[in-house]
């Protein structure tokens, strides 16, 4: 087998991506808190769950921020294990906003862990409003959290550790469109030059693009059940991403129902081409009409500092670019067995 | 341009000489909407009512999709390619069908506002959403159609090309519409208006692009 350099910087992508994204541990992050409602002017102990965090190796600090920016400190910590701690919060009579119900996110910090945030998940509630007041009780100046050392990916409330899939599921969709554009180009060359070997790439292409697509698709769905809690919701981009699988099987449908060589290549090049233009709405313009659960559409970011840090990234963008040449080397193999089969049919006639 | 107008008026009065099958087409358009007046519910939702409207739309352009290129099969296609240039024949395709689905359209907001009065709809919004989709779904039947011919001009392969491939358009219309149902004014939903435009605009320019290579022989 002749290896090309490509081929093995594919190699090499891949094993540094599967062991980099799944051997890398996830940041230290507040998995639970329990109670999730309390009343101001009392003093209230919140049990904090954590994960992958060290809680007994090292001091503890927590607080309870409100939206407005103004926070208190834990006047006292109980460490029961590593991941679970009791902290002592005297929460004030009045609360520094001008709402009567509020939602403050927990935090912790400390020096092995850095800080983890529960972000706006207990709910406070206030008798009466007194904004000057709560303003005094609660304190603006932000504390120095600590940041972690440890070269983690990020913890992220409901994703935990399928945040990884980012790497696969994401990639996979990249590789889809690379391949598709691959073998459109090759579709308008076999329209001009009428060779054959050109239909023959498309093909293969457009069939590994499809495996990429389905494989896509399924761990799109993995994922969604244990995000979303269900295998399929009725996301925008999910069913358009799926409707484009169904525009591609069309085309393998056309390549079916033609006998002629020259006919098939030329009208399922045609129906190549367009099928690529008639994927570029549906995956890349309606989704972002409507809302959507997926970053980048329906007003959610893509892949804003919320979604993608600088650990994900140097993941990802290897992920992304091992993928598509695994899928162009895929296709290559697909093309090579399917000359192979047509001069083998050829010497038998 | 005069080749294309004789090349329409042969459409029509192809349709005219063969009225059962435009008869058959709107007595299918009618029991549909009698149907869905008959077993649906009587209060339905503007989403649901726009939905119903632009499904009976869809499956009527299959219908359309499938006879726009049987009469030019086979050896006539040959002859015919001697008198007219393909991109012109093509060309008239799309503007007959563009016809026929604005009236299509039309009746099918008649029998919907005729079972369904309740739903207000302003005629003049309404009509220009429909024309600017008919724009680009009138040059993808015609391409499926073309497509067709040159395969088995087989209905069910037909609905397998056109559906997918439709679906941003389709996809397009029921959200800008639903916009105007809900009283949204027309100059509001310019974003998506402009929208519909681009997705006619690069639909025409693939098409034309392509022609040529499925038309030769």
């Amino acid at each position: 087998m002749q290896l090309s350099w490509w081929k093995l910087l594919c190699i090499v992508l891949l094993a540094y991506v599967l062991v980099i994204g799944l051997v890398t541990p996830l940041k230290p992050g507040i998995l639970k808190i329990s109670p999730e409602r309390i009343k101001t002017g009392q003093t209230v102990d919140i049990e904090i769950s954590g994960y992958n965090t060290h809680y007994k190796s090292s001091n503890q600090v927590a607080y309870l921020k409100a939206s407005t920016g103004y926070l208190i400190q834990a006047k006292e910590i109980k460490v029961i294990d590593d991941n679970n701690m009791v902290a002592s919060f005297d929460v004030p009579q009045f609360l520094p906003t001008s709402n009567s119900i509020e939602q403050l996110s927990v935090i912790t910090s400390s020096e092995k862990d850095g800080s983890s945030v529960m972000p706006s998940r207990l709910i406070v509630a206030q008798d009466s409003v007194q904004l000057e007041m709560g303003k005094n009780l609660w304190s603006i100046k932000e504390p120095t959290f600590f940041g972690i050392k440890k070269y983690s990916f990020p913890f992220r409330n409901i994703l935990y550790e399928t945040i990884r899939n980012t790497f696969f599921h994401v990639s996979l969709w990249f590789a889809m469109f690379a391949l598709l554009g691959i073998s459109v180009y090759h579709s308008i060359r076999y329209l001009y030059k009428s060779d054959l070997l050109d239909d023959w790439k498309a093909y293969s292409q457009v069939r590994t693009a499809i495996l990429f697509g389905v494989l896509g698709l399924i761990t799109g769905s993995i994922w969604a059940k244990y995000t979303w809690g269900t295998w399929w919701t009725n996301d925008i981009k999910l069913n358009m991403a799926a409707l484009s699988m169904l525009i591609y099987f069309g085309y393998l449908i056309i390549r079916a129902g033609i006998e002629d060589p020259d006919k098939k290549a030329r009208i399922s090049a045609s129906f190549n081409v367009f099928a690529l233009v008639a994927v570029i709405p549906l995956i890349f313009v309606l989704p972002r009409l409507t809302d959507s659960l997926h970053p980048g559409n329906g007003g959610n970011p893509a892949f804003g500092s919320e979604d993608m840090d600088n650990s994900l990234r140097m993941v990802f963008y290897p992920a992304v670019i091992s993928f598509i040449l695994l899928g162009i080397w895929l296709s290559q193999l697909v093309f090579r067995s399917d000359v192979l089969s047509h001069k083998s049919e050829s010497a038998e006639i | 341009m005069k080749t294309i107008l004789s090349c329409i008026s042969r459409d029509f009065k192809n349709e005219w000489r063969n009225l059962y099958q435009l008869g058959g087409l709107f007595s299918f358009l009618i029991g549909v909407c009698y149907l869905i007046y008959f077993f649906g519910d009587k209060n339905q939702s503007l989403s649901e009512w726009n939905l119903k409207y632009w499904l009976v739309y869809l499956f009527l352009s299959f219908f359309v999709g499938s006879r726009i290129y049987e009469e030019d099969q086979g050896r006539f296609r040959i002859f015919l390619h001697q008198l007219v240039h393909p991109g012109q024949l093509l060309l008239s395709k799309i503007i007959f069908v563009f016809f026929l689905l604005t009236v299509m359209n039309m009746l099918i907001l008649f029998f919907f506002q005729l079972f369904n009065p309740e739903i207000q709809v302003q005629f003049f919004n309404w009509l220009s959403i429909c024309m600017l989709i008919n724009v680009g779904m009138a040059t993808l039947i015609s391409f499926s159609s073309l497509l067709n011919s040159n395969i088995r001009n087989n209905t069910i392969l037909l609905t397998v090309i056109i559906l997918p491939i439709s679906f941003p358009l389709i996809g397009m219309a029921y959200s800008t519409s639903h916009s105007v149902l809900e009283g949204v004014s027309i100059l509001s939903v310019g974003s998506k208006l402009r929208l519909i435009l681009g997705i006619d605009l690069i639909t025409i320019a693939i098409v034309f692009f392509l022609y040529p290579h499925i038309a030769r022989n």
